[in-house]
């Protein structure tokens, strides 16, 4: 409603300032119609980008809250506490796990092709340490 | 001396992959040195950075296929509704994990960091789904698919470190059950033993492998193809990252953002001022690391008082992403000269492809008997 206001004011006294400068008096009603219309719509496609930018603000500064515990502590302090792994430990093997399998389409790997035929080496690597 | 980095050799030894599908769809039918047609042998090099496979296609050359080891964690609750369809992903309880390269978009637009499955060579015991994530990024790397059966797997592990407590029992027992559930025979490879099976077929497999990691920089001394000695140090370019952000003030984001970008260790006049600071302290801590390694190797070789009186001299082979940085080679050639070695070195040069020779290596190891 406000924004219909707004337009309708802005396209009258645009029309108004054209009918009495502009010697357009035969085509006044057509040209304030165009104009309230465009008075309209252009406030109301700016007001929904701007909504869209508060709830955007709004999803990003609650992912910022939730986020950092879970993605992740600094690097220095990851180095600092990467010796838990201890020689006299029983791995711990963790059981194989149940990832959704609606996944999305498969992560983007770099491919290219060496131009190199590794039979060779393999047949010399396999003479000087046997097989197995 | 072999320069890898001339656009020239780039040319000769690379080709446009023949196949844009995924890479199990390219393994389908490739066949193996084993014998067995439907087998499907594989190289893969599990990197702190990158999960790097290699695998013989139907003309007998070597497919590679890269994966960025990185993930992002989002609560499902915070998606709603929005179509994941089309980003890479997978779902643990009530989690959502974006993975590898869209993980990186994501971070970039929310200004998140990022997730590692690994850090210093090893599974990340930062995050409980570390394993977890990296089972679906090797499975999507690795997983064969049609009527191809997997045959064997060698996969990489770092060497224990000797500067900290940590040692890759774990990391190796995991991934060796990652590796077997996907279907195939898996078995362990020290990262720098396998640089030397790429690489040094012509020295009968003699050489010592330096390779500069993002986690670690692993070290072996090979000798007619049998391990004398294997050891990793836990530096690499995550602590250079680290360290720069740190002196200057910056995200470590940022700074691999700038080291990427054709970055020379002798050179930082380029770029704005904070650039350049970067670039100055990027110079500073890359020229600690190649002394810190040299010093370290030279000392452990000394220290285990092995009889390395081998006949003949043996390369040196430099290997890994960190190693890529303009000026490392003539650095570290610099540095070798000043050590006093207790063997003879012919030469000092890079691997031939450093992002896959790990991943080759493991290949070469896979298909042998």
């Amino acid at each position: 409603m406000k924004n219909f206001i707004r337009g309708a004011l802005l396209g009258s006294m645009t029309g108004v300032l054209l009918f009495w400068y502009a010697g357009i008096g035969d085509h006044f009603p057509a040209i304030v119609a165009i104009i309230i219309f465009v008075g309209i719509l252009i406030p109301l496609e700016s007001q929904e980008r701007r909504m869209e930018q508060v709830l955007r603000t709004v999803e990003e500064i609650q992912r910022r809250l939730e986020i950092p515990e879970t993605a992740g502590a600094a690097p220095l302090a990851a180095a600092s506490s990467i010796d838990v792994v201890d020689a006299e430990e029983e791995p711990t093997f963790i059981p194989s796990m149940q990832a959704d399998a609606s996944t999305g389409r498969p992560a983007p790997q770099k491919k290219r092709t060496v131009d190199r035929s590794l039979g060779d080496v393999a047949k010399k690597l396999s003479s000087m340490q046997g097989k197995g | 001396m072999n320069e890898p980095f001339d656009d020239e050799d780039d040319d000769a030894l690379m080709t446009a992959p023949k196949t844009p599908a995924r890479s199990p769809a390219a393994r389908e039918s490739a066949p193996t040195a084993t014998g067995g047609a439907q087998r499907v042998n594989v190289g893969l090099d599990v990197g702190t950075m990158n999960l790097v496979c290699a695998s013989l296609n139907q003309t007998g050359k070597v497919d590679i296929s890269t994966l960025r080891n990185v993930f992002l964690t989002v609560d499902k609750t915070h998606l709603g509704e929005m179509d994941l369809s089309k980003i890479s992903h997978a779902r643990i309880d009530d989690s959502i994990f974006i993975l590898s390269n869209d993980a990186y978009n994501f971070a970039n637009i929310f200004g998140y960091r990022i997730n590692r499955s690994m850090q210093k060579g090893m599974i990340s015991p930062e995050d409980i789904n570390s394993a977890d994530v990296l089972a679906i990024m090797i499975r999507e790397l690795i997983g064969t698919e049609g009527g191809a059966q997997p045959g064997r797997c060698v996969y990489s592990v770092p060497g224990d470190p000797i500067n900290t407590r940590s040692n890759v029992l774990y990391h190796q027992n995991i991934i060796g059950r990652i590796v077997s559930e996907i279907g195939f025979t898996p078995e362990p490879l020290n990262e720098a033993v396998a640089i030397i099976y790429a690489e040094c077929a012509d020295t009968d497999f003699s050489g010592i492998s330096i390779s500069f990691g993002a986690g670690l920089t692993n070290v072996a001394v090979v000798y007619k193809s049998i391990p004398v000695l294997e050891f990793a140090l836990s530096r690499g370019g995550d602590w250079i990252d680290d360290n720069v952000a740190l002196a200057v003030g910056t995200i470590p984001n940022r700074v691999v953002a700038i080291k990427e970008r054709e970055f020379d260790i002798n050179r930082f006049d380029t770029g704005r001022k904070k650039e350049r600071k970067v670039r100055e302290a990027l110079g500073y801590y890359y020229t600690n690391l190649i002394h810190y390694v040299v010093k370290s190797t030279v000392k452990e070789l000394d220290r285990r008082d092995l009889d390395l009186g081998f006949p003949d001299s043996i390369p040196l082979i430099i290997s890994g992403g960190t190693s890529l940085a303009g000026g490392f080679l003539d650095l570290v050639r610099e540095q070798v000269q000043k050590e006093e070695w207790p063997l003879g070195l012919s030469t000092v040069r890079y691997a031939s492809d450093p992002l896959s020779c790990v991943a080759q290596g493991c290949l070469i190891k896979s298909l042998k008997a």
